[in-house]
């Protein structure tokens, strides 16, 4: 079986997300203290760089990319105006400068002169419109077309010269538009003759032109794309000549490529495949702070779940340290935070030590709230069970485990869970519908901490990641402070705040903080790790400056 | 003969009919709809936008409007339609695939008859010697195991582990021209998982059929008479053992097909399994039509192939 959604089958649904694909300059990186950098010779060119992809590319036109896959392979080609170097910080990228207006709502970025389309056109700011206009077009079905909500306009002021102008101040804008994929430039000298509508069904296998560090020289669809070095790109020739991305249909097949050394690295690692390579001589690993979440979302239209005693009993029930241990090999870190720990500067490290084991507690806390134990082994009040249903995506071999040990945790103090597996589709839209009590997920992929997203009340499906349909009026006055804020130590503030509400409150039962992990085949050198990241062109730095061992 | 083939062929068209009106109520009331993966999941899609995708592909209609707006396509323009996904057409994308599958099929079948058959033959000729004895152990192995764990054994055992095979895709990923050699060592494993796999019923089968031809009065008759044993058996045994069989290449085919899917999933052969399978994930009702259509053609041809078959070994039947 593949999984189309990889990110999503481990829990976490980051799938093209804008900063999910950001790339670093590399020489304003730092290198991850536990990461040395592989290699440290004179670097040269040639060779072919071999990756293994467990999900095909639907796309190599960036506006119509949904998947995961397609904005890895997007990446190598791409570049945006702006872009998140290791530490999570915007660095310039095509755009060699920027301002923002004093009060929050203009932002203006100032375009390198010397940056070409891979057919030597110049790349201006008259692209960036045109990749504004085509996205909200709605006759092109974007899919990312809701990221431009908030902005209102985009301008080219002079060839050089791209002015955005937004609705309301927004602290996260700079690293979730115009820092890369799907949002970056495109040559309107090449496709802005073609009707929005028919763009769709444009075979971009020939000659597609691009302003990334590699061009496309082959596709075969569902089998490989084949990218081979853009010498006339503006940042220099990368040392690596092609890169040949591998489509394999399943975990499974990935991992024997690995193991018979047929690619150098992977775009997903499952935690079984990850345990399977991590000793493997051949390989160097990659190991990083995530910058994910992992939780149980909760239903609060559920009266018995809206009651906090039940949810904070909960808490106390769930053993995730062991959990982490048995699973994770007790790296995966159990905060209570809605904020990934990876971003540091935001992240409230007193959150790790929140909710600690103790079944003792969650039984006092139970049966306070009047639920007794009854000759079944579970609690019950008013005549009603102690019982919740979990809903969680089929063929995660993790997730089951995880439920299990959940599962257990929860009877041993009187409640009864029950778990339902469902193929992604339908799990997605049993979610969106709010049909379960508690249900596997995750959130994050960005650089940015803020998390509208997932508990704003504005974010109610179908109009966003709040699952339970948390409504909290307070809470939605610190996600909005801390949009508005600028400041970033300011925003910090706001954010520790909303952190030590979101642990008094529990909108969601969070799991845990994870890693993520990857290997890459000795013979490529001269990669740095980032410090943090979920995605592989947010954690593996800096392509164009990877060569292999001569 | 040519009127029955005919009868037959006129045949199809309402059953393929039926068949694609119930595929486009099933996949289009099934849950989990299009607007998800079309979205991206994007973290930041509103309904609306989600409703201007539907209505950009016509999936905001009643699944009935859009059949028949499928059907007509179909007819009028000889068009499947296209892709939600990567927006090409799905004749083209089934086109690139068949060839393969068919690679696949076409190669495990013949291998199970070339290995099958003899076996059995020896098996029947022989009851209950070792040979019979191991083959039908062999049998009751390739009845038991799944097609997919048996593809994924002999990946670990031979690409893992020995390293003797590649372990899948159709060509080497250094490869940039066609070597048949190496086409032939991406081969071995997928086409020797489908052999195992099938040929445990078809040895049974022809082991059986030859088993009671063995017993029938003619071919003591043909004893008593004198003949060689070895004339016995591939003269007058073989020849009406095969009989019953012949028919099992019209049930066996879809088998064979359904097996080939899982096949190239291990393996990342990108067949037609490989292509159905992603466009049911995806949600992908043009691909998914396209698949399923294709496999129905498939099927009802091997079960038409299986009574021409059957006229042409055996005189005394006449479809006329």
């Amino acid at each position: 079986m593949r999984y189309r959604f990889p990110i999503a089958a481990a829990g976490v649904l980051c799938l093209l997300l804008p900063a999910c694909a950001g790339q670093s300059t590399g020489s304003s990186t730092q290198q991850s203290p536990q990461q040395p950098a592989a290699g440290s010779g004179k670097p040269n060119y040639g060779g072919q760089l071999r990756i293994g992809a467990v999900a095909a590319a639907d796309t190599v036109f960036p506006i119509f990319a949904h998947t995961q896959g397609s904005g890895n392979d997007l990446g190598f080609m791409y570049d945006g105006l702006v872009n998140i170097d290791p530490d999570f910080n915007v660095v310039p990228w095509l755009a060699r400068s920027w301002s923002v207006s004093k009060d929050g709502l203009t932002y203006t970025f100032h375009l390198r002169r010397d940056a070409k389309w891979s057919d030597g056109q110049p790349i201006t700011a008259d692209d960036q419109v045109f990749e504004y206009q085509l996205t909200t077009n709605p006759a092109a079905s974007a899919p990312y077309k809701a990221d431009y909500d908030g902005v209102d306009s985009v301008r080219a002021t002079d060839k050089y010269t791209v002015v955005y102008h937004l609705k309301s101040p927004n602290a996260t804008f700079l690293a979730s538009i115009p820092s890369a994929l799907p949002h970056v430039p495109l040559p309107r000298h090449i496709y802005g003759k073609i009707p929005p509508g028919q763009l769709r069904n444009m075979d971009f296998s020939q000659h597609l032109v691009v302003s990334g560090p590699y061009t496309l020289k082959e596709w075969k669809h569902d089998d490989h794309l084949l990218l081979e070095s853009n010498r006339g790109w503006w940042h220099g020739r990368p040392y690596i000549d092609e890169v040949y991305i591998k489509e394999y249909e399943s975990n499974p097949a990935a991992l024997i490529a690995l193991q018979h050394g047929d690619v150098d690295t992977s775009y997903f690692l499952s935690t079984p495949m990850w345990l399977a390579l991590k000793d493997d001589a051949r390989y160097n690993t990659i190991h990083n702070p995530a910058d994910q979440v992992n939780q149980l979302a909760v239903n609060m239209k559920n009266p018995i779940l809206a009651d906090l005693a039940v949810r904070k009993a909960i808490m106390y029930a769930w053993d995730r340290k062991t959990e982490a241990e048995k699973l994770f090999h007790g790296e995966d870190v159990p905060a209570v935070s809605p904020i990934p720990w990876a971003i540091k500067w935001a992240f409230d490290p007193s959150t790790e030590n929140a909710y600690p084991f103790d079944p003792g507690k969650a039984e006092q806390i139970l049966d306070a709230d009047g639920w007794k134990m009854g000759s079944d082994g579970y609690r019950h009040k008013n005549g009603q069970l102690l019982h919740f249903v979990n809903g969680e995506i089929a063929g995660s071999e993790i997730s089951i485990k995880s439920f299990e040990l959940f599962q257990a945790n929860l009877k041993s103090v009187g409640i009864k869970t029950d778990s339902t597996s469902l193929e992604f589709n339908v799990f997605y839209q049993k979610e969106q519908q709010g049909q379960f009590d508690l249900n596997e997920g995750g959130f994050g992929g960005g650089a940015d901490p803020d998390p509208f997203i997932s508990l704003s009340s504005k974010a109610i499906p179908p109009n966003g990641l709040n699952y339970g349909h948390y409504v909290d009026p307070a809470m939605d006055a610190l996600i909005d402070a801390g949009r508005r804020e600028p400041n970033q130590a300011k925003r910090a503030a706001i954010y520790k705040k909303l952190q030590q509400r979101f642990v008094d409150r529990l909108p969601n039962l969070v799991d845990n903080m994870p890693y993520y992990r990857n290997v890459m085949n000795k013979r490529i050198l001269g990669f740095k790790s980032a410090q943090a990241g979920s995605q592989f062109t947010s954690t593996m730095f800096y392509e164009p400056e990877w060569y292999i061992a001569p | 003969m040519t009127t029955f083939i005919a009868r037959r062929l006129l045949g199809f068209i309402p059953l393929l009919l039926g068949i694609s009106i119930v595929t486009y109520a099933l996949i289009s009331l099934a849950p989990g709809g299009a607007a998800g993966v079309l979205s991206g999941m994007s973290r930041q899609s509103t309904e609306a936008d989600r409703k201007i995708l539907l209505h950009n592909l016509g999936l905001d209609r009643p699944w009935y409007v859009q059949y028949f707006f499928w059907l007509k396509n179909l007819v009028v323009n000889h068009s499947l339609g296209t892709s939600y996904i990567d927006g090409r057409p799905v004749l083209t994308k089934i086109f690139e695939k068949v060839p393969v599958t068919l690679e696949v099929i076409g190669l495990a079948f013949a291998c199970i008859l070339l290995i099958a058959i003899p076996i059995a033959v020896y098996a029947a000729a022989h009851k209950n010697s070792l040979v019979d004895h191991l083959a039908t152990l062999v049998a009751f192995i390739g009845y038991g195991a799944p097609t997919f764990w048996v593809g994924i054994m002999l990946l670990e055992l031979f690409s893992v582990q020995l390293r003797w095979l590649p372990a899948g895709g159709l060509a080497d990923i250094q490869s940039t021209h066609f070597d048949l050699g190496e086409r032939v060592r991406h081969l071995i494993l997928p086409v020797a998982t489908l052999t195992l796999v099938g040929m445990a019923s078809w040895m049974r089968y022809q082991r059986s059929a030859m088993i009671e031809v063995l017993s029938e009065d003619y071919i003591r008759t043909a004893a008593a008479k004198g003949l060689s044993r070895r004339t016995i058996i591939f003269k007058h045994a073989l020849r009406n053992a095969l009989l019953p069989v012949i028919t099992l290449v019209g049930l066996f085919l879809p088998a064979l097909l359904t097996g080939a899917y899982f096949v190239e999933t291990i393996f990342t052969i990108p067949g037609m399994g490989y292509l159905a399978l992603n466009a049911v994930f995806e949600r992908d009702y043009p691909v998914i039509m396209g698949t399923t259509m294709l496999s129905a053609v498939f099927v009802a041809l091997g079960n038409l192939l299986a009574d021409v078959a059957y006229a042409v070994v055996d005189p005394r039947i006449r479809y006329d």
